[in-house]
């Protein structure tokens, strides 16, 4: 097994590569490390993705299954196998959205933010609950970059790269999501 | 509404962890993964398809040559072209001797 992280040919080095010859030799021990590393990540991408703990926990195994059946294919030079899950994750995300009647629209309305005052009155769970709520009346694609930057603290450059969208796109991207964020929150603790 | 105002916000709303059963039911989800190497076949496994072939080419060929085998013409057509040819004497004598030396 590998022990020491492998440069792809971006330059970047890779913290899974301990496990990849394990993972594609069919080593049931590295597929259980690599969910010992990123399973609750994985998961946690795909729950803001649905706002579903059942819907998140499928996407987490198809997640872990897909990496696991297509290791031997793992081009290492390519990308950083996190990246390329998360790449996974989003792609069954996008799918489930798409089976479920789209409820979210590219259309968020982006009123002027006028408002400074929190919802400091509110208890933690309700917070919780309005931002879950707010969260899903972005579209995917901004919640998926608010998820992949704020939640998952993923550069911009690999957050572009899991979108499949250009550097520059992604950061536009981020910028109308917390925008649009605030407006529906400021609009929802207004309205009560 | 300021930008930390939201990063606060964003804090209050923490997924879920996943279900203490997840790592489990993926492992056992997941089949013994094939090498990806083509597996080495064996001698006879490599080259039972070309015997196959072999012998279908055979048979093909041997059939061919049966339907086109020239059919002997019968002893009549013989007498009668050694009769055209004068050679109705030597012909009489040739299967005279072969039916006796039969």
């Amino acid at each position: 097994m590998l022990t020491t992280p492998t440069i792809n040919s971006a330059g970047v080095s890779d913290p899974d590569a301990d496990l990849i010859f394990g993972l594609k030799s069919g080593d049931e021990k590295a597929l259980s490390g690599l969910m010992d590393r990123h399973m609750v990540s994985i998961h946690k991408m795909a729950y803001y993705m649905l706002g579903d703990q059942m819907a998140a926990e499928d996407v987490t195994q198809t997640v872990f299954l897909k990496t696991w059946e297509n290791a031997g294919n793992w081009d290492a030079g390519r990308a950083k196998l996190l990246t390329w899950m998360r790449r996974v994750t989003r792609n069954a995300c996008l799918d489930i959205l798409k089976k479920k009647k789209p409820i979210y629209t590219d259309s968020v309305p982006e009123l002027e933010d006028t408002s400074n005052s929190p919802f400091e009155s509110l208890s933690e769970s309700q917070q919780s609950e309005r931002v879950e709520a707010a969260l899903s009346k972005l579209t995917e694609n901004q919640r998926m970059a608010l998820t992949l930057s704020y939640y998952q603290s993923v550069p911009q450059r690999e957050g572009a790269q899991i979108m499949d969208i250009s550097e520059s796109a992604y950061e536009s991207l981020l910028v109308r999501a917390r925008k649009a964020l605030k407006v529906i929150l400021t609009n929802e603790n207004d309205g009560g | 509404m300021k930008d930390s105002e939201l990063n606060n916000k964003l804090d209050a709303f923490q997924a879920p962890a996943p279900s203490d059963l997840l790592k489990s039911r993926i492992l056992k989800a997941a089949k013994p993964v094939e090498n990806t190497s083509p597996k080495r076949q064996s001698y006879t496994q490599r080259f039972m398809p070309i015997a196959a072939s072999l012998l279908a080419i055979c048979a093909v060929s041997f059939g061919v040559m049966q339907v086109q085998a020239p059919t002997e013409p019968d002893s009549a057509a013989w007498q009668e072209a050694a009769l055209d040819l004068g050679f109705e004497e030597v012909y009489d004598w040739v299967e005279t001797e072969e039916s006796s030396s039969q």
